[in-house]
């Protein structure tokens, strides 16, 4: 599943999101990021943030986001966390463990996006029953 | 940086998802399938003048074998550092490994009316050249 219907998924992302309206400009620069097709309003949005270049024509390696302050940046963090984690396919070796690694530059701060994590698994049935354990917060 | 700490769920398709308030020292060694660095423009270390860029070096070897994404999201502070370099690289550029985005906190966050401060995701600290 692609990270646009995973979002809007309301027994998926959508479950914690909420009304996702607010959430367009995020959602389309990780579709872009995935070299999903944009819609033109995802087009427009796009060249206000992303300085006048072309969508990528594949999965970029890295994304960058400069954002100002609460713009949702831990939130989206965590989603992204959720979704590489459960969504998308890893080559890993037979029986090698993978980490989808999320550092933080304070410990409140690494704990505000666990919360957000938490919150995401917690809120969808579908995502929590993937969870094997917690640790400790 | 304060004192190490780490979050971690373990999931039935064998990934963890790991939050750590730590830094390139714990990387190494780790197979990553991504990696997502939260308000890089703001990690102090205080045995690194350059904990973002040493943090970003250790993680892509952890990161090749896997093909994992690296993910970076912050607010920008300061005409130095990894944030600062990726944007003066990449921004605008037609690229199809990195993607770099900047707005305003209305843009990203519209439920939030104009709140002052440091919202514009591109003050003096970033200017496109």
């Amino acid at each position: 599943m692609n990270i646009d219907c995973a979002f809007r998924d309301k027994r998926l992302f959508a479950a914690a999101l909420g009304d996702l309206s607010s959430w367009q400009v995020w959602i389309t620069v990780l579709c872009a990021a995935f070299a999903l097709p944009l819609t033109a309003e995802q087009q427009q949005i796009f060249a206000t943030i992303a300085g006048g270049r072309l969508p990528p024509a594949k999965r970029v390696r890295e994304l960058w986001c400069v954002a100002g302050r609460r713009s949702g940046k831990s939130h989206i963090a965590a989603a992204i966390a959720v979704y590489l984690s459960l969504f998308v396919e890893h080559r890993l070796a037979r029986g090698e463990r993978g980490m989808c690694l999320v550092l933080a530059g304070s410990r409140d701060q690494a704990l505000a996006v666990m919360g957000f994590v938490h919150g995401l698994l917690d809120a969808s049935p579908a995502l929590r029953a993937e969870i094997v354990s917690v640790s400790p917060l | 940086m304060s004192a190490s700490r780490r979050y971690e769920i373990e999931l039935k398709n064998g990934i963890t998802i790991a939050v750590h308030s730590t830094s390139f020292r714990t990387i190494r060694g780790r197979t990553l399938v991504a990696a997502i660095f939260d308000e890089t423009a703001f990690w102090r270390d205080e045995t690194s003048a350059l904990p973002d860029l040493e943090t970003y070096r250790a993680t892509l070897p952890s990161l090749a074998t896997t093909a994992g994404m690296l993910i970076g999201i912050s607010t920008p502070y300061r005409k130095l550092g990894l944030l600062y370099q990726k944007h003066r690289d990449h921004f605008g550029q037609d690229d199809d490994d990195v993607l770099v985005v900047q707005g305003r906190t209305q843009v990203f966050n519209p439920t939030l009316a104009d709140s002052g401060g440091n919202s514009s995701g591109r003050p003096s600290s970033i200017a496109r050249s």
